[in-house]
């Protein structure tokens, strides 16, 4: 395993374990499409593959009171406790939904309940989470919810204090926030900050959404200034980790073996700012997978670093929902499964199957083969069609999706295919 | 206006619907909210399929084979169970139901396999024309006034365009929108009843034509 160091010295495993994605009793995971079923989260998978992770270096464990339905820090805390203290490091934020957890007491009381579930009385590295959300808001939202309540000021004195190692942020969204945050590295002077980075986000973030920020700006801004990057998305939710045939042309002529997620670890791994890279791995193999590729990381040279490029591009030009499966948008009150429709949509983008000419001779295997898909992963009462329109999931998605529309436009494309023949 | 929505907060029906952050109470990632059928609501008159004249002519010559409720790929057609006082239909000669699917543009199944001339063969370009019922909207029902929020539900998916959404409080264009249906063009398929978000009973119930008419 390669190891980076971090702002007070520590050993940080180049592979950071990403507490959000937990196998689930039913196969599938605690957080993305398994069907709609809200099946229980599978411990004794679970601490087998911190142990895994453990026994194979991975020392960064990260997690934060909402994820898994707010169950994550408990089964990461249960786990991480079978093992000597100074085996791990573990992360954790403050994070912010309702504005009834905003308020300092509440803060403090989320802050307080993590270090209960965590079992431990040192937070290594603690990140306002997801800075930078609010649209227009963004400033305000940022200020109300960290400054002028007091919690960053109760933030650094624990530092002092030696109860949090490592403080930093998360950000999504706004640049300006971003620029703020980074200003007050004078005053605050921020261990880390984690960032969105992935070969296609690097160049490519302003293009899949113009609110979004491209990985090269924010990196370079944390690269000027020494701040260790945690890197999360490396593999965009998963999206990553299947290559659609433009991209593997362009990749594997290079390395014949190198498998799609290889080639993402090592593109986030090779920046030598870059502290730990976070991967939501759900199965064993996964875990495998990536251990192998940094044990130990081989940085990747020029002309694969231009390849990616090329290959960006051509991911680019397929009609993927730049949707991660990071859940933040769930639940929606009206019972939409939002991340499994996209999931369905973009494998079927990325395998290029989305029918739209009934003309064309693919038409009707890609319509079976998409409705097929469709009706399998996705119960009919949390289908698109289901939408209302609410409108109140589209503020939480950290990759800026205009969720209402995008469900719409499934739910607009499956009716075309359900007309076009018997149902 | 204020009302309770359904996660029993109050809320102003008046802003609600833009207030998407400001009402939200949501405290962790992930899960599934339950989800339960629509429910099955009492029609005054019940919906037979496009291609029965109506309920007299249908009553007449159906002889409840069931072969067309065995086919109907959208759970639609059922037996019916219990005879209703004042109506031709018989004891399992096949209503409509919404609560599993609706009416769909694309389907004659029940056309298709009816021997008894009950339920005639249409093309899905006749069926279109064929108006078996019109959608009642229940104002207490539908969440516009039960949450405070605009729902598209219904209007997205009217296969007639027979929906519109205007402000619930004609007076006040921020108020949620609420559906309104043109029964010249309703063509009765229950795309608004099966889509509808209230529960225990949606919001929309279609009832029947005694006598179907064709425009
Ligand atoms: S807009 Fe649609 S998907 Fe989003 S929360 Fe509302 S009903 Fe759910
Ligand atoms: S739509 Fe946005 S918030 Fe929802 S799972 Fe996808 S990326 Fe996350």
């Amino acid at each position: 395993m390669t190891f980076r160091t971090g702002s007070h010295g520590e050993k940080v495993s180049l592979l950071g374990y990403g507490a959000m994605r937990y196998p689930t009793v039913d196969g599938g995971h605690a957080n993305t499409y398994h069907g709609g079923s809200n099946a229980p989260i599978d411990l004794d998978k679970v601490q087998k593959h911190i142990d895994f992770c453990i026994e194979h270096g991975v020392n960064y464990f990260d997690t934060s009171p909402a994820y898994c339905r707010g169950e994550s820090e408990k089964v990461l805390g249960d786990a991480l406790s079978k093992h000597p203290r100074d085996k791990w490091f573990v992360a954790t934020k403050l994070s912010n939904f309702a504005p009834k957890t905003q308020t300092f007491e509440a803060s403090r009381k989320m802050y307080e309940e993590s270090r209960r579930l965590l079992r431990t009385d040192v937070i290594d590295f603690y990140l306002l989470h997801s800075i930078g959300g609010g649209g227009k808001n963004a400033m305000k939202v940022f200020n109300d919810r960290f400054v002028d309540n007091g919690m960053l000021a109760f933030l650094l004195k624990e530092r002092e204090a030696g109860r949090i190692r490592n403080l930093g942020f998360s950000f999504h969204g706004e640049e300006s926030v971003f620029r703020h945050a980074i200003s007050m590295h004078g005053k605050v002077h921020w261990d880390f900050v984690q960032i969105q980075l992935n070969w296609v986000d690097w160049h490519h973030a302003k293009e899949v959404n113009p609110r979004n920020v491209n990985a090269e700006t924010l990196y370079n801004l944390l690269a000027e200034r020494n701040i260790p990057a945690v890197i999360m998305e490396p593999l965009l939710g998963g999206r990553l980790a299947k290559f659609n045939e433009a991209v593997s042309r362009r990749l594997t002529p290079l390395d014949p073996k190198a498998t799609p997620a290889s080639w993402s670890f090592r593109f986030a791994g090779s920046f030598p700012g870059v502290l730990t890279v976070l991967s939501g791995m759900t199965y064993l193999r996964h875990i495998e997978e990536n251990v192998k590729t940094y044990s130990p990381l081989k940085p990747l040279d020029d002309a694969e670093r231009a390849a990616l490029e090329r290959a960006a591009r051509a991911y680019l030009s397929d009609d993927s929902i730049p949707c991660t499966s990071c859940n933040y948008c769930m639940p929606c009150p009206y019972g939409l499964d939002i991340p499994g429709i996209f999931s369905v949509w973009n494998q079927a983008a990325v395998s290029g199957y989305l029918p739209d000419d009934a003309a064309d001779p693919d038409y009707a295997a890609g319509r079976r083969r998409f409705l097929v898909e469709y009706e399998r992963f996705v119960p009919r009462l949390r289908q698109a069609q289901r939408c209302i329109g609410c409108g109140r999931c589209a503020p939480h998605c950290p990759q800026s999706i205009d969720i209402p529309a995008m469900i719409r436009k499934v739910d607009v494309f499956v009716e075309k295919l359900r007309r076009n023949g018997r149902a | 206006m204020v009302e309770v929505n359904r996660r029993g907060f109050l809320v102003s029906a008046a802003t609600a619907a833009i207030s998407a952050l400001a009402d939200d109470d949501k405290l962790t990632d992930g899960g599934f909210a339950a989800v339960t059928p629509p429910g099955a609501p009492a029609r005054a008159i019940p919906v037979v399929p496009p291609g029965a004249a109506g309920l007299d002519d249908f009553s007449l010559r159906c002889v409840g084979c069931q072969l067309c409720v065995t086919r109907c790929p959208n759970q639609v057609l059922r037996p019916l169970r219990r005879h209703q006082p004042g109506m031709p239909l018989g004891v399992l000669q096949p209503v409509m139901g919404f609560e599993r699917g609706y009416c769909r543009p694309e389907c004659t199944a029940c056309g298709d396999v009816c021997p008894a001339g009950a339920i005639r063969r249409l093309d899905p370009q006749q069926k279109k024309t064929v108006r078996i019922g019109h959608a009642v909207w229940n104002r207490d029902l539908c969440i516009a006034a039960t949450e405070g929020v605009t729902c598209h539900a219904c209007e997205r998916h009217c296969l007639g365009n027979a929906i519109t959404l205007v402000p619930m409080d004609a007076g006040d264009k921020t108020s949620p929108k609420v559906p309104r249906v043109d029964d010249a063009k309703c063509i009765g398929c229950g795309a608004c009843e099966h889509l509808c978000p209230a529960r225990p009973m949606p919001a929309m119930t279609v009832e029947g034509l005694a006598a179907h008419l064709t425009s």
